[in-house]
């Protein structure tokens, strides 16, 4: 069993519109997916539905092998961590709380959070270099300290897929690759990820998958993918791939089309 | 205030809470037209619960019908009726993540009086409904107000404040008006002044057979909600963050609504429309304790519970000998700081 989670023909509508269409993927184990597409191609949709806040049209989504669906929400809690995209809340918790709910799956039913559970946020929380911020209150947390937070939170799910919906969303550059690098350093983790910087993408992702339409239009590697075709297709944008003497590929964007 | 006090100070917390409800309550026993004194009310308690005289009789035959047959029971009621409202207060407001939410804001308890007053004015007339009592009638108006404000304020998915409050205006407005129809047609004018009462809500008929249905009713929700609380903790995130650490958040909307709509039902049958208590209680109970409902929820069932029993104390002082409804009571104390939290930015209709 290579591919730690595999869609098969994977659809959904929102009345007569199908937003993604018969998308079959496949993410290798220990790897790193990049989804790349145009605004609206269908990225969230199609990580939404493969984490099940979207509820599939038809289509299965297997995970380490089994079909999703068969499995309940806290099984798939423990195999899969997802770092969400809505994450506008209203009500006071601390980091701390917050953090203690990442746990809510390995948690016994009906018990408390363990001594044991606190450990493991504690040093998740050093992971992102927010272990000085346990006991503050989540909604003083600055845009970046929050996303800090919840990826923190993905990692103290100890769950060998992270699935992240536009991680990197209203960060500046310094924590862009801050988030990245950290994602990357992790061993044994499959990171399957929405990207909405190009460069980031070839620069971290072992694979990318390009969306277009709700259609999954390329799947390779970075150099194969992202190709200045392919980012005028996507993107209706002119770019050149320049590769550096240090063997490092990036894209210089021109104009638009 | 006390966000983040150790196990052992929450613990000391609580404890000076259910002691301050205890002497709410004795105080409550005590005001009325005729005076008592304190000591009596405890010895006659005292000795009813053990059934035992512990105390000697000191006081006359008239006392211990006063305290024990009247003011006792209907202090229990309400103080289960300020905890239960409390308590849905809190479990709506986790399900729709809008602290406007309320029982009574959300038409909930309009469509429980509704139902109560036709058991009362019409169940006679229909063979099949005369058995019916008035709660069931209560908690059937409760479910079916709460099913049209859900699905017409949550429709998109998500229940945006905006819309959730609105459509709980107009479901309360459609229910108040089917209320005074039904008061207006029923050709029994002594059922009218019974009826008028559930739609203003008093404590002046509680007596000891509504003892048990308020506190079983209370006891079994206040459970039910703290084995739940870490769910109900992660439903404050939002639904996309509550699936994915792994909760059921369909069976958790469910079980909510059920819960509400039965503790809305039970306690409008009992005590009629009691406005604003869940609305206030929660919210001054989160910005003191916290948010997480592991400590919010028995902080803010211990303060509704007192919050009830001063504002029925107060209902009864402020026009005596007669008695104020106390719906008007906590309308009057509990619109302005709906206004007020209407005002915060946090709560905006725009978002």
């Amino acid at each position: 069993m290579n591919n730690i989670l595999t869609t098969e023909n994977l659809c959904f509508s929102v009345g007569d519109r199908e937003l993604i269409h018969k998308i079959s993927l496949k993410i290798p184990r220990g790897s790193f997916v990049g989804l790349i597409g145009p605004n609206g191609c269908g990225k969230s949709t199609l990580l939404k539905t493969i984490y099940r806040v979207n509820r599939a049209s038809s289509g299965t989504v297997y995970l380490n092998g089994k079909a999703i669906d068969s499995w309940g929400n806290r099984e798939v809690a423990k195999q899969m961590a997802v770092v969400t995209q809505e994450n506008d809340i209203n009500f006071d918790f601390t980091v701390m709380e917050m953090m203690q709910m990442g746990r809510y799956a390995h948690r016994k039913i009906l018990k408390n959070y363990t001594a044991n559970d606190e450990k493991i946020c504690k040093e998740a929380l050093k992971m992102v270099g927010m272990e000085s911020f346990e006991q503050r209150s989540f909604l003083t947390l600055s845009g970046g300290e929050k996303q800090r937070v919840f990826i923190a939170s993905a990692f103290s799910r100890e769950a060998e897929l992270i699935v992240l919906d536009e991680p990197t969303n209203h960060l500046d550059v310094g924590y862009q690759f801050q988030i990245m690098d950290l994602m990357k350093k992790q061993k044994n983790i499959t990171v399957f990820s929405s990207i909405h910087d190009m460069n980031i993408a070839m620069q971290y992702c072992d694979y990318i998958i390009a969306l277009k339409k709700g259609e999954v239009v390329s799947v390779g590697t970075p150099e194969e993918v992202l190709t200045s075709q392919m980012l005028s297709d996507l993107f209706r944008v002119r770019a050149e791939i320049q590769k550096q003497q240090t063997g490092q590929t990036y894209i210089r964007y021109l104009g638009a089309l | 205030m006390l966000k983040h006090i150790k196990k052992s100070t929450f613990a000391i917390v609580c404890i000076v809470m259910l002691i301050l409800l205890m002497a709410v309550m004795v105080l409550g026993i005590n005001l009325g037209a005729v005076d008592l004194s304190p000591q009596w009310i405890f010895k006659i308690i005292l000795n009813n619960i053990s059934k035992r005289e512990i105390f000697s009789v000191d006081w006359e035959n008239s006392v211990q019908s006063i305290v024990w047959g009247m003011r006792f029971p209907k202090v229990i009621v309400c103080a289960c009726v300020g905890a239960g409202l409390s308590l849905t207060g809190i479990l709506m407001q986790a399900m729709t993540r809008n602290s406007l939410a309320d029982p009574y804001i959300l038409g909930i308890s309009s469509g429980a009086s509704t139902g109560a007053t036709a058991i009362i004015l019409i169940g006679g007339a229909f063979p099949l409904l005369s058995g019916i009592s008035v709660g069931v009638g209560a908690f059937a108006g409760a479910m079916i107000s709460s099913a049209i404000v859900l699905i017409l304020g949550g429709a998109s998915g998500k229940f945006s404040p905006g819309k959730l409050v609105l459509s709980g205006t107009a479901v309360s407005a459609i229910f108040h008006a089917l209320t005074n129809l039904l008061i207006f047609l029923s050709p029994d004018k002594r059922k009218v002044n019974s009826a008028l009462f559930w739609m203003e809500g008093s404590f002046a008929s509680a007596e000891w057979e509504d003892v048990f249905p308020a506190v079983a009713t209370f006891i079994v929700i206040f459970t039910i909600a703290m084995l739940l609380n870490k769910s109900l903790d992660t439903l404050l995130l939002g639904d996309d963050i509550a699936i994915t650490v792994g909760v059921n958040v369909k069976a958790m909307k469910l079980i909510i609504v059920a819960a509400s709509s039965l503790v809305t039902g039970i306690m409008v049958s009992i005590s009629g429309c009691i406005g604003f208590v869940g609305l206030v209680v929660p919210h001054i109970s989160r910005t003191i304790i916290g948010t997480s409902h592991k400590r919010m929820i028995p902080f803010a069932v211990l303060l509704g519970a007192i919050f009830m029993v001063l504002a029925d104390m107060f209902s009864r002082v402020i026009v005596a000998p007669s008695e104020l409804p106390i719906g008007v009571v906590t309308a009057l104390l509990g619109a302005p700081f709906f206004l007020a939290m209407l005002k915060k930015s946090s709560y905006s209709f725009s978002k």
